[in-house]
């Protein structure tokens, strides 16, 4: 039986009068990098949150079939931990996680000595990353892991979650770069008001039509070699 | 330096302190003495370790540099129920009445900081909750000081600086048993607690309860110092600078800071405590009160600390 991360009719709100997400339903399939894109405070990051049980949400409104690591957008330690240190406490969680080879792959291992307030953007970015992966997930939560990457960083970011799902890892990751999206996602989820308005791949949902639903007109959608590409509007 | 090795040279550095400490001050050829000199030095022993535990778990849980086992006011209660007794000898009837009635106040304390803290106040709420008891406490201390009959003044003061006074084995078995108890507890936590140092969200995906986290550990750290306060008085500086002094060497792995600062915090008091009474002032022995030398010593070495951190921290 393929393995899945799926939430049901979940509906989350702080206050009553409220809700953030609205009787969404949202499914993560092993091996698929998925992106989750909307416009700011569309529900995008609580959906994460709910995924990760860090919310509290009705019994059976998620289902994991396997273990789920989540990174949030800012990380606040309480001291500054080297990058051994960081990827030590993500393998706790693992069976048999060999921290060494997976700094390798992740090419951070010249950095474990290291520690996190030494670091760039982007090496930090790869070190909270090979932090969640060493615990071994089956599905993995990033949320906006490439907001603080130049394009280059965005670029290595995304080729190395791909390798880990083609291992069968299934990833979601809110990001706010269409291009990007378009690029790297096997499938893209359109959150709109706390619900999802659109999921499929790529060319199904990056559509002017369905951006003029988010944002008016104040950008359009062109092809590049069939990948959609998202640009400002002329004014 | 090896972590294993450092807590080894640790353990010998605590279990020396306590093995020379009967043989140093006056009269070190009468063997009463220094048997007289054992219980005060383990009841060091076991309050140093305790302390420097608390402050541990006080840095971890408040996610704050500056938390210290008197942070929340545990102390400042223990040391009202204390002092009441001490003021007001008509309250003591007996000698067990000043620590039962400081560890009465500071577990209803700590039993109001667990519960305010699990009304979502978050770290810093309960950071501001244990200033505002300290506050009260502190307040309430002075009206018992205001109100006690004058000769009983120099115990009082001398209570309150932190001194180790003690002839008999009963208040060590006293910190003993809630630090055992309190230790086997930390022990099962220290993935937890690790875990909950890197990233309060990071470690709740990563399945630590951190409602149930923050309780256990506020109830042990504030039993620890209830525990220690009752018996010897609010011991300044040892739950700030030992977990800062490790954390250079020793990283911030729970599962060898727990025992590293237990070593270095008993080693230190027992030090500490045999320098108070081994003291001459003006020729004669002065038995200082321990808190004064855990502060004089304790306070330009923590300044040492943060000077160098500063050095170290990228600008």
């Amino acid at each position: 039986m393929r393995m899945n991360l799926r939430a049901e009719h979940l509906c989350f709100a702080y206050a009553a009068e409220q809700p953030i997400l609205n009787n969404l339903s949202f499914e993560l399939q092993a091996g698929e990098l998925h992106f989750i894109v909307g416009a700011n405070g569309s529900g995008k990051s609580t959906l994460l949150q709910c995924l990760a049980q860090l919310l509290p949400v009705a019994a059976n409104a998620v289902i994991a079939d396997s273990r789920v690591a989540y990174l949030p957008q800012t990380i606040a330690p309480c001291q500054d931990f080297s990058v051994q240190q960081v990827i030590e406490l993500g393998a706790q969680l693992a069976e048999n996680c060999d921290i060494n080879e997976l700094m390798r792959q992740l090419k951070i291992d010249h950095l474990a000595k290291r520690t996190l307030s030494q670091l760039s953007g982007g090496e930090r970015q790869r070190v909270l990353v090979a932090a969640v992966l060493a615990e071994q997930p089956k599905f993995l939560l990033l949320d906006e892991p490439s907001s603080s990457l130049d394009i280059h960083h965005q670029v290595e970011l995304f080729r190395l979650l791909k390798t880990f799902c083609a291992k069968g890892v299934g990833i979601a990751v809110v990001c706010h770069d269409w291009n990007i999206s378009s690029r790297y996602a096997d499938r893209i989820s359109l959150v709109h008001n706390g619900t999802i308005i659109k999921c499929g791949e790529p060319q199904e949902v990056i559509t002017s039509e369905n951006l003029r639903q988010l944002f008016g007109g104040s950008v359009v959608v062109t092809h590049l070699q069939q990948t959609p590409v998202v640009m400002p509007a002329h004014e | 330096m090896n972590k294993l090795l450092l807590i080894v040279l640790l353990a010998a550095f605590s279990i020396a302190t306590i093995w020379m400490a009967p043989h140093f001050g006056a009269a070190e050829y009468s063997e009463q003495i220094r048997a007289l000199r054992l219980p005060r030095a383990s009841l060091a022993w076991f309050s140093g370790g305790a302390l420097a535990v608390a402050g541990l778990l006080m840095q971890t849980l408040l996610r704050n540099d500056l938390a210290t086992p008197f942070t929340l006011g545990v102390a400042s209660s223990a040391s009202f129920g204390a002092f009441v007794c001490f003021a007001f000898p008509a309250i003591a009837a007996t000698i067990w009445a000043p620590p039962l009635l400081g560890f009465i106040c500071a577990i209803a304390t700590i039993a109001l900081i667990i519960k305010l803290g699990s009304s979502n106040l978050g770290h810093n709420g309960i950071l501001l909750v244990g200033i505002t008891i300290n506050f009260v406490f502190g307040a309430a201390l002075m009206i018992v000081r205001h109100l006690a009959p004058p000769y009983r003044m120099t115990k009082l003061e001398h209570w309150l600086m932190g001194s180790i006074e003690t002839s008999s084995f009963e208040p060590t078995w006293v910190v003993a048993a809630v630090a055992l108890l309190c230790l086997t507890i930390l022990w099962t936590k220290r993935h937890d607690l690790d875990q909950y140092s890197f990233d309060i969200k990071v470690a709740q995906a990563r399945g630590v309860n951190i409602a149930r986290l923050m309780n256990v550990g506020l109830a042990t750290s504030g039993l620890l110092t209830a525990a220690v306060v009752t018996q010897c008085g609010p011991i300044a500086f040892i739950g700030l600078l030992v977990p800062h002094a490790l954390r250079p060497f020793i990283g911030h792995s729970h599962k060898y800071m727990l025992p590293a600062c237990w070593l270095l915090g008993s080693g230190f008091l027992v030090f500490a405590d045999t320098l108070s009474r081994s003291l001459l002032v003006f020729g004669r022995s002065s038995d200082i009160p321990v808190g004064i030398i855990t502060a004089l010593v304790g306070g330009p070495a923590f300044l040492l600390i943060v000077l160098r951190k500063s050095k170290k921290a990228p600008h």
